[in-house]
């Protein structure tokens, strides 16, 4: 009975019958297929409310990256409504002297003598660079010398000291000042006054204009009668689309020199050029909210693991504009070939819900700039090169909707972060390089 | 349409052709083509399996159903660890799947069957097993009572130990291997029987 060894014929029966077959019933498969179509019988109930929580994440998903967009997206619109001038102020028309347009706001003239100002301290020019307001352009234009334009960031970069621009999106800044006995120290109030989140409101170099030019009393009396006139002055508010705010150091490429224009002082021949180059020079950049389409191919491992790569185009848009001014519309083109491991937490028949990580290599495949000038009547639009590759990492949080077994539609909302590109283009992703993305596409899997 | 009836050729070949990783990964992917493919090609294996434990046809192509359902749905716990693990995963999940249905059917309780012994301690030569067609020996398993045939099966075919058939069966060691004595002398018989009648 104890067998130590099998008996050779009880081996001979394994062989002979474990490979044993017989064909299957017709119709087995079909049998078979109708009861898999639907979700697995074993956990039914179960996957009731997978089924819901699915879809319930999936519209929260959803519901949440088309408001992420709407708000973004419309952001265009508060930035013009926070554009106003003073009514008294026309627009100015080609080659109108400054003078006559803004002689009615001044009401006052100066005569010329007292513009006759000592130009040969150079460093004066810096403050000529970056200027905001109204007022700082007026009087940049009226002292210009005719030194050379800087557009060099670095330089601008310095000269954000003296800025006034808003660096807060709600703030709008108040360049005149109420108190007509204008001294320097008043006018630094009025300017400080609203502190910007950079604080380098350098005194220092307003200190230096004012000592340099001498004859504050012009100056005083310049501002004064507008101040008296409207003690709002000109507001100027700056909004982005961008919900990691504004980074008011970005804007050395829209740097233009109001001393650009002028050769003799008096000469007010130029200055509305001038005046709408120092309110361009002004503009921020207005990004919206950028989407991307993909397609995907992804290969799953073993598990809920899987690789996946394909391509992705992007599209960038960003507007920057003064009303009745000018107005630039930047559209870029981006394709890009993502590299991403995602980890599939939910994976059935129609849906299937993943976390992702992975980076992206893009590279800029066209991009346009249209500057259309209002004063000028002119419309420029030119290319946009940008040579060097564009690096980025993500993460994402995705939901697809698997049509067949291997083909699905997905929606990727995730953050992403965008290396520098070395370029100086203006983008969001140079703006704010840590943001929100939403990616739609479709993938096979195999 | 003779490219049409190329493609379809390559086509049926091609999907035959698919590696047990490929079909391991789409099943589990729920791609349609590659479980079909999967089926078709188990599918007799298994229903041998089943038909060891079950003794009948009909019962046997049910849980040979029930065993597929479960393996689709049960794919994400299988890891495929080389040539010959797909099968062996599915072969273990379909015995599991026939005991279940032995262990829950009463009428299969019956391990102790007072079904007569032989005396005859004659057994068959090694080679006379070739002799005899395999649906014969699978007949003569089938038509063992379930106690015998359930010992003999997992000790003979699944290869398991007296230990692992008390554990699964719930009775104790001595009874599954004097079940399995039992069985063999009765399979014995019959073969020798058989190989008599038909002078080999």
């Amino acid at each position: 009975m104890k067998q130590e060894e099998e008996d050779k014929w009880i081996k001979a029966l394994r062989n002979s019958l474990e490979d044993y077959s017989e064909p299957p019933l017709a119709g087995g498969w079909e049998k078979l297929q109708k009861e898999l179509s639907p979700a697995p019988v074993a956990p039914k109930k179960r996957s009731y409310l997978l089924y819901y929580t699915a879809a319930a994440a999936a519209i929260l998903l959803i519901s949440i990256s088309t408001a992420i967009i709407m708000t973004l997206g419309d952001s265009s619109e508060k930035f013009m409504s926070n554009v106003h001038f003073p009514e008294e102020m026309k627009q100015p028309n080609d080659k109108q002297s400054l003078k006559d347009v803004v002689a009615p706001v001044i009401k006052e003239e100066k005569t010329e003598n007292n513009l006759a100002y000592d130009k040969s301290d150079q460093s004066t020019v810096r403050s000529n660079k970056a200027v905001s307001g109204r007022k700082s352009a007026i009087k940049n234009s009226l002292y210009a010398p005719a030194s050379g334009s800087v557009s060099d960031k670095k330089e601008s970069k310095a000269e954000n000291e003296v800025k006034v621009t808003v660096t807060d999106r709600k703030d709008n800044v108040q360049l005149q000042e109420n108190k007509p006995d204008t001294k320097t120290d008043k006018r630094n109030e009025g300017t400080s006054k609203k502190e910007p989140l950079k604080k380098s409101y350098g005194s220092s170099s307003r200190q230096k204009v004012q000592n340099n030019y001498g004859s504050e009393d012009l100056l005083a009396e310049f501002y004064e009668k507008p101040s008296r006139r409207h003690k709002k002055g000109v507001s100027l508010g700056f909004a982005t689309g961008n919900s990691s705010g504004i980074d008011a150091s970005g804007n050395g490429k829209d740097f233009m020199l109001a001393s650009d224009c002028l050769s003799a002082p008096g000469n007010y021949m130029y200055y509305s050029n001038a005046l709408v180059n120092a309110v361009m020079t002004n503009l921020n950049w207005n990004h919206k909210q950028p989407v991307s389409f993909g397609l995907s191919v992804r290969k799953q491992l073993s598990g809920s693991f899987a690789l996946e790569s394909g391509v992705v185009y992007t599209r960038l848009e960003s507007v920057a504009s003064m009303e009745g001014y000018v107005n630039k519309e930047q559209t870029l083109h981006y394709v890009g070939i993502p590299f991403k491991a995602s980890y599939l937490f939910l994976d059935r028949r129609y849906v299937t819900l993943y976390v992702s990580g992975g980076g992206m290599v893009e590279k800029s495949v066209s991009g346009k700039l249209k500057v259309t000038d209002h004063t000028l009547n002119t419309e420029k639009t030119e290319d946009i090169n940008i040579k060097p590759l564009q690096w980025s990492l993500n993460g994402a949080f995705g939901v697809q909707y698997n049509v067949t077994g291997q083909f699905g539609i997905f929606v990727e909302p995730g953050v992403v972060y965008y290396f520098k590109d070395g370029s100086d283009v203006e983008t969001i992703r140079k703006k704010s390089p840590f943001n929100l993305n939403l990616q739609l596409g479709l993938r096979v899997s195999y | 349409m003779q490219y049409f009836v190329y493609l379809c050729i390559y086509k049926s070949i091609a999907v035959k052709l698919m590696s047990e990783t490929e079909l391991t990964e789409r099943c589990l992917a729920e791609d349609n083509e590659a479980r079909k493919e999967f089926y078709e090609r188990y599918a007799g294996q298994m229903f041998g399996i089943c038909f060891r434990y079950a003794g009948d046809r009909d019962t046997a192509q049910d849980l040979l159903h029930d065993g597929f359902i479960k393996a689709f749905s049960s794919f994400d716990k299988f890891t495929y660890r080389g040539e010959g693990s797909l099968r062996a995963w599915l072969s273990r999940l379909m015995v599991n799947i026939s005991l279940d249905y032995i262990r829950k059917n009463e009428a299969n309780r019956q391990m102790l069957t007072l079904e007569q012994i032989p005396d005859n301690m004659e057994e068959p030569q090694e080679e006379d097993i070739s002799l005899i067609p395999h649906q014969l020996l699978m007949r003569f398993i089938t038509e063992l009572p379930v106690g015998y045939r359930t010992v003999f099966n997992m000790s003979v075919m699944e290869q398991l130990s007296h230990k692992e058939i008390a554990e699964q069966l719930g009775i104790n060691e001595r009874t599954s291997s004097s079940q399995l004595f039992r069985a063999k002398k009765l399979l014995a018989k019959k073969i020798n029987d058989y190989l008599r009648e038909h002078n080999l």
